[in-house]
């Protein structure tokens, strides 16, 4: 009787810890663009995060980023071609961020008209603003945004968990990180 | 009277170099397009992961990808979409799938250089179709040196 009722009290303490475990779980539907839902309980064995998109499943506003190399300061050496695409830099070199995005309810690009504010977020610097300008040569010239920084020779190696947000005129917020690639796939500083 | 005469010549001639400026200040276009229905992301990697726009014969480029319908503001998935895929000219269609890379799941491609392929800018677009019969695609920022490149 005595086991039984050990038992039957482990079996509680169990079914409330899974049930506590559940309500953290992020309901299917309901993430946002670039969140950090990754913190999602080990004892959810296979949840909607396990089947999750990327870069989520539901957004107010969708980004392209990619990387490519800026002409660094001296001195640091530049690579032999600029604005080559890129995930790994060594300390010294200077990432410059592609962005280009829409308004989903609008279908409309993102544009200096539109956006209230785009920074690019660096742990441990301040906010880098993302500019809006032209690129590109000749009839391909285009707009969209772009920033750019000094890797410092002390920056810590190993991934670089960056963000780039977005905030329209509308209020619509886009947020892109590369959260949930896999470490090679992410932009990455090397000595 | 001269005086006149010059200071209209003076005024034409302005307003003739103000039209020329402004006929040569280039249209701001922004990227990707006007207007979207579908949203479409394609980003070019090693097989190792590493980003990169430069391959060479022999080797493989990884695409990943993704999309988004702008009516349903849904990023889409295997279930929504009727196909998707990478075309490159002169090269057979390079279906994207649906597959799990790290911890989500993305649109992912991997095509090998052909010995035969032209060296230079790969003019890439990546096409999608939804089952609801939108449609999207994806075409590289015009960036010579950011662009894929097949180098040798």
């Amino acid at each position: 009787m005595r086991y039984l009722t050990y038992v039957l009290g482990v079996a509680l303490v169990a079914g409330v810890l899974a049930a506590s475990a559940a309500a953290q779980t992020p309901a299917q539907g309901t993430f946002s663009l670039g969140d950090q839902t990754d913190a999602t309980p080990l004892a959810a064995v296979r949840t909607a995060a396990d089947d999750k998109p990327f870069p989520g499943t539901l957004g107010d506003v969708f980004l392209y980023v990619d990387v490519v190399n800026g002409r660094p300061k001296p001195p640091a050496v530049a690579r032999p071609k600029s604005c080559t695409q890129l995930s790994i830099v060594k300390r010294g070199e200077r990432p410059v961020i592609r962005v280009y995005g829409v308004d989903a309810g609008t279908g409309e690009p993102l544009t200096s008209a539109n956006v209230k504010y785009a920074y690019l977020k660096i742990p441990g610097l301040a906010n880098v603003k993302l500019n809006w300008g032209p690129h590109g040569s000749g009839s391909g010239r285009s707009f969209f945004w772009t920033a750019g920084w000094d890797v410092a020779a002390d920056y810590p190696l190993g991934v670089l968990p960056f963000k780039v947000v977005f905030k329209t005129e509308s209020g619509k917020f886009g947020v892109y990180t590369q959260d949930g690639l896999p470490p090679e796939y992410r932009l990455t500083v090397l000595p | 009277m001269k005086k006149l005469l010059t200071a209209s010549a003076a005024v034409v001639a302005l307003l003739a170099v103000g039209a020329t400026a402004w006929a040569d200040t280039p249209p701001e276009v922004p990227f990707p397009a006007p207007k979207t229905d579908v949203f479409v992301a394609v980003n070019t990697s090693t097989t190792a992961g590493a980003a990169t726009n430069f391959v060479t014969r022999g080797s493989s480029v990884v695409f990943s990808a993704f999309a988004a319908d702008l009516k349903t503001r849904k990023v889409l998935t295997d279930k929504d979409v009727k196909y998707f895929y990478v075309a490159i000219p002169d090269q057979p269609n390079v279906k994207l799938t649906f597959s799990k890379l790290g911890s989500r799941f993305l649109w992912t491609a991997t095509w090998t250089v052909p010995a035969s392929q032209p060296l230079g800018i790969v003019p890439f677009k990546a096409l999608v179709k939804t089952n609801a019969r939108r449609y999207g695609s994806f075409v590289q920022p015009p960036v010579t040196n950011a662009m894929l490149t097949v180098t040798g």
